[in-house]
């Protein structure tokens, strides 16, 4: 190993200052460090026993001798004396001895990575960074250690070092995880080459300190080290874990945010005992409102007394609220989210920043206080009252001084169809106006658009606040964050995993609920489900299996049964299709990529245009995927596209929103309805430019947006489009006897005179069907009559036929053009007809055999 | 061996002393808060409860200049007690030499 002594300046910098290790300092123990310290602590409990029993000792001689006085101890002369003189030396000495060691080191240096952040602000200082003096006194002991004994394997020195401490142990389960995994990943650490301490020892600290920085931890502890482990040395052999790189950040994110919080909590808490709960403020400048005070929640009290809530990732929102909130005498500010985006979580945390009085000086001493208008409105004798009282609750609140006032649910109070509605949004419009009066309305996306948008003069006085759906990422916190609610309620545990793959899963059927909501609820199910089932310990497995059964699609992992399914899925689709080798193979592997996860998440499943004349099994192919992929034929939504040959037909497909007037649209409320369904378009090439363009769009982003402005995803739809476009030219090549491959090749060209070259690109296949040639149409009558004799043997009749029989359907039925509808249209001529006749006739009935040895000659037996 | 008796006095007065020093400041600030004595000198002749009325008026200022003083005297005597309690805190390793010196001289 290189000498490390002295101080030495690292090759990396941070801004423009230099970073030194003191490697004297961090070697001065010789590996002793940790022991000394146990030692010291050992020595101080001792010498604190002891000076207890000598002041014992020194008080109860006297007492016994009735010589007691306060100022014994200043006296040498007798034993009590001396007995208390060095119980006052051991006690002082034992308060040094047990001293914090968190928050200072050996160095004389109480530094935390909190001063330095703020130091790094300041541009102008350029004094050098001395990384020991940020460390703490457990991962020092291990650097001293290290420097002592110069383990030969570093990494799996250091791993062995972490795993016993507390902070370590607590996270090791947020990667669902526990602790002897980790002992076992050290072993395989151990076998590995290239982790001597030489290469490794000062990229753990730089990089243990980039961490601890940037999560803004107090000191670089054992966390940062731990973290920085996963992050890049233990990566592969994490991955072997099934941790993905993803899991590691989000544990950071979650680690970051968490003793971020515990922090804030701890202020908080001690400055709410400070927030007036009451509606008296400190200066006693306020005025009752009585009106107000019937009908409110105030969420600054409901706070205070300890009501923590919080919202994750919405820092940038809050701060946004709050500049428009305190802006000007008066202001009013809309929120709009959906239901279950977090809006009340989120004003709660503005009442979070009140109590801690960590706002700008114009919402100090102010209670945010939400105005149940429906309460009020409920209690009212009639719309007149209702009117008085919210005209008084404006008029009280201009008064008081105190209030920022919360309208929950505007849409509601200014609801068009109501008829008190345009006098309500009078009485707001001119509270805003007249009044000093600062408030905040949230609404939801819906709500926005039917009864506020069209009012000019309402929206024009409101700052409009966007909440946004969190992202996967932040969701999963916010699960993290609930996690301890459910365990509680169920008692139950519940794995990393499964909060993960539930804030995934959430997506695939909940179309109209946004996270964390519909996240949140689908762990409830799973623990309700789980209690149910008498678990303790929840999976991603059954977090799958709840969702597989709202969808009906297997979403886990692939059982026994599915893979043989799956493997064999051109045989089963070759059950009802004849021939069309090429198609059924693109479609089933195209399944098979799917179910395997190897598709797009933002796409649909797979989308193909099948195209060749009719009669011929593109219908049928399609319901076939339907059966085999969704489980049920009837999970298909069909639409005639020659009916959206004009541009205005589109909003009939997304619908359209006129006044307060919604109208569903045909495709995307079928898809939000049905979201795993197959999408069929039949005869495509008859729809208009426009129709085409929006389904450009499905095909390439996986999304479509509705009248009303909610996104429809499209993400677990096959879509299937089908067109009879030069149908006769490859009718005439392939009974010219020419190949599959040279007839697509001749047939392409033609085909993008149909359609845009941009739009036959944005499918995973374009399948030519080829009509069927006697051969096949034999094939397919043998299926058709098998057909028939299936419905026949549930009337208890059964129905024989001969090879004579197909051969005279083929004279009748083939038909090149119309393919396998001729003969299904044969079939019911010769034979349909012909029984239906007997039947009626009651010539043939249950319990019979008819028996067709040709068309003409029927027999009953 | 380290020099532990230097360093005991080391951590005593520069980084103890410190941390407290600190939480009295913020204990003095807590108290002084929660006595509301700002808030009453901000508003000092604003009526109570916005009641405008010359009784109100009236009413407001012996009741805030009240509030005021003892507000004060009870923050002055709890600064004294900080005080207290900082300098014996500050004394506590010299009294072993106080005691020596008491008895060598006696």
């Amino acid at each position: 190993m290189k000498v490390l002594s002295g101080k030495e300046t690292i090759s990396s910098k941070i801004g423009d200052r230099v970073l030194t290790i003191n490697w004297d300092y961090l070697a001065s123990e010789l590996g002793a460090r940790k022991e000394l310290e146990d030692f010291e602590k050992a020595v101080g409990i001792f010498l604190r026993a002891l000076a207890l029993l000598f002041l014992i000792i020194a008080n109860i001689i006297p007492l016994i001798k009735q010589e007691w006085y306060l100022l014994n101890f200043v006296k040498f002369d007798n034993i009590s004396g001396w007995l208390s003189f060095f119980a006052i030396i051991f006690i002082t000495y034992s308060y040094y001895l047990l001293r914090n060691r968190d928050s200072y080191n050996d160095n004389y240096k109480a530094d935390t990575l909190f001063d330095l952040s703020g130091e790094l602000k300041d541009k102008k200082n350029k004094k050098e960074i001395e990384l020991t003096n940020y460390f703490d006194h457990d991962f020092l002991g291990i650097l001293d250690d290290v420097l002592a004994s110069e383990p030969e394997n570093f990494l799996s020195f250091l791993l062995e070092r972490l795993l016993p401490l507390e902070k370590v142990q607590m996270v090791i389960p947020r990667l669902g995880l526990d602790v002897n995994a980790f002992y076992e990943m050290q072993n395989r650490l151990s076998l590995e080459k290239n982790t001597h301490t030489d290469i490794w020892l000062k990229k753990v600290i730089y990089e243990s300190f980039l961490v601890a920085l940037n999560d803004e931890f107090e000191k670089v502890d054992e966390l940062s080290v731990f973290i920085f482990m996963c992050k890049d040395p233990l990566k592969q052999i994490l991955l072997n874990f099934d941790i993905q790189e993803q899991e590691v950040t989000a544990l950071e994110a979650w680690v970051k945010n968490h003793f971020l919080r515990e922090k804030y909590k701890k202020i908080f808490e001690k400055r709410a005992t400070l927030k007036p709960i009451s509606s008296v403020n400190r200066g006693y400048t306020t005025r009752y409102c009585p009106n107000l005070e019937k009908y409110s929640q105030d969420y600054t009290a409901q706070v205070a007394k300890s009501n923590y809530l919080f919202s994750i990732g919405r820092e940038q929102e809050l701060e946004k609220l709050i500049s428009s909130v305190q802006s000007g005498d008066s202001s009013a500010t809309l929120v709009i989210g959906e239901p279950g985006v977090g809006k009340t979580t989120f004003l709660k945390s503005l009442a979070v920043l009140m109590v801690a009085e960590d706002v700008p000086k114009t919402l100090q001493d102010k209670r945010l206080v939400n105005f149940e208008f429906m309460k009020a409105y409920a209690l009212s004798e009639n719309i007149e009252e209702f009117k008085k009282i919210v005209e008084k609750v404006f008029e009280e609140v201009n008064n008081t001084g105190n209030i920022i006032l919360v309208l929950e649910d505007f849409d509601q109070l200014v609801n068009a169809r109501s008829q008190f509605a345009s006098e309500v949004v009078g009485l707001v419009i001119k509270a805003i106006d007249n009044y000093k009066i600062r408030l905040i309305a949230t609404t939801n996306q819906e709500g926005y658009a039917r009864n506020i948008a069209n009012n000019k003069a309402l929206v024009s006085l409101f700052d409009l606040l966007y909440i946004e759906e969190p992202s996967d990422a932040i969701a999963v916190q916010i699960l993290f964050d609930e996690l301890d609610r459910f365990e509680q309620r169920y008692q139950v545990k519940v794995e990393f995993e499964a909060l993960t793959r539930a804030v995934e899963l959430s997506h695939e059927f909940d179309f109209d609920r946004v996270l964390p909501d519909k996240a949140l609820e689908l762990i409830d199910e799973t623990c309700s489900n789980a209690t149910l089932k008498g678990l303790t310990f929840i999976s991603e497995h059954d977090v799958e299996n709840i969702v597989s059964k709202k969808v009906g699609v297997n979403v886990g992992e692939i059982s026994a049964s599915e893979q043989k399914t799956l493997l064999s899925l051109e045989d089963k689709i070759h059950t009802r299709i004849i021939d069309q080798e090429q198609a059924v193979t693109a479609v089933a592997s195209a399944l098979r990529r799917a179910r395997a996860g190897l598709s797009s998440d933002k796409k649909p499943i797979a989308s193909f245009l099948f195209f060749g004349p009719t009669g011929v099994g593109k219908t049928e192919l399609a319901k076939a995927i339907a059966s085999e992929f969704y489980g049920d034929e009837k999970l298909m939504i069909r639409l005639d596209m020659s009916e959206y040959q004009e541009a205005e037909n589109l909003k009939r497909l997304i619908g359209e929103a006129n006044n307060d007037e919604f109208t569903g649209g045909y495709l995307t409320d079928a898809v939000r309805k049905k979201p795993y369904s197959l999408i069929l378009l039949d005869e495509i090439e008859k729809a208009n430019e426009r129709v085409l363009d929006l389904f450009l769009q499905v095909l390439d982003d996986g999304h479509l947006t509705d009248g009303l402005g909610r996104k429809v995803r499209f993400n677990n739809t096959i879509i299937i489009m089908t067109s009879n476009a030069c149908s006769n030219l490859i009718a005439d090549l392939i009974t010219e006897g020419k190949k599959y491959i040279d007839v697509y090749r001749a047939v392409s060209p033609q085909l993008r005179n149909v359609f845009r070259v941009e739009f036959l690109n944005r499918f995973d296949k374009v399948i030519m069907f080829k009509p069927l040639l006697p051969l096949e149409l034999l094939q397919v009558s043998k299926l058709l009559m098998e057909q028939e004799k299936s419905t026949l043997k549930e009337k208890g009749i059964e129905l024989l036929y001969s090879e004579q029989v197909l051969n005279e359907l083929i004279e009748e039925g083939y038909d090149p053009v119309y393919g396998a509808r001729e003969m299904r249209r044969v079939i019911q001529d010769n034979v349909e007809d012909k029984i239906a006749k007997l039947i009626i006739e009651k010539k043939l009935g249950s319990g019979q055999i008819v028996k067709l040895k040709g068309l003409e000659e029927i027999e009953i037996i | 061996m380290k020099n532990y008796l230097f360093n005991f006095f080391l951590w005593w007065y520069l980084i103890n002393g410190r941390k407290i020093f600190e939480g009295m400041i913020a204990n003095w600030g807590y108290s002084l808060e929660s006595l509301k004595i700002v808030p009453m000198l901000n508003n000092f002749f604003m009526p109570l409860f916005q009641d405008y009325t010359w009784e109100g008026k009236l009413i407001a200022i012996p009741f805030r200049f009240i509030w005021v003083i003892f507000g004060l005297l009870f923050q002055f005597v709890y600064s004294i007690l900080l005080i207290f309690v900082f300098v014996v805190y500050l004394l506590i390793p010299f009294i072993p030499f106080v005691i020596i010196i008491y008895n060598f001289v006696k």
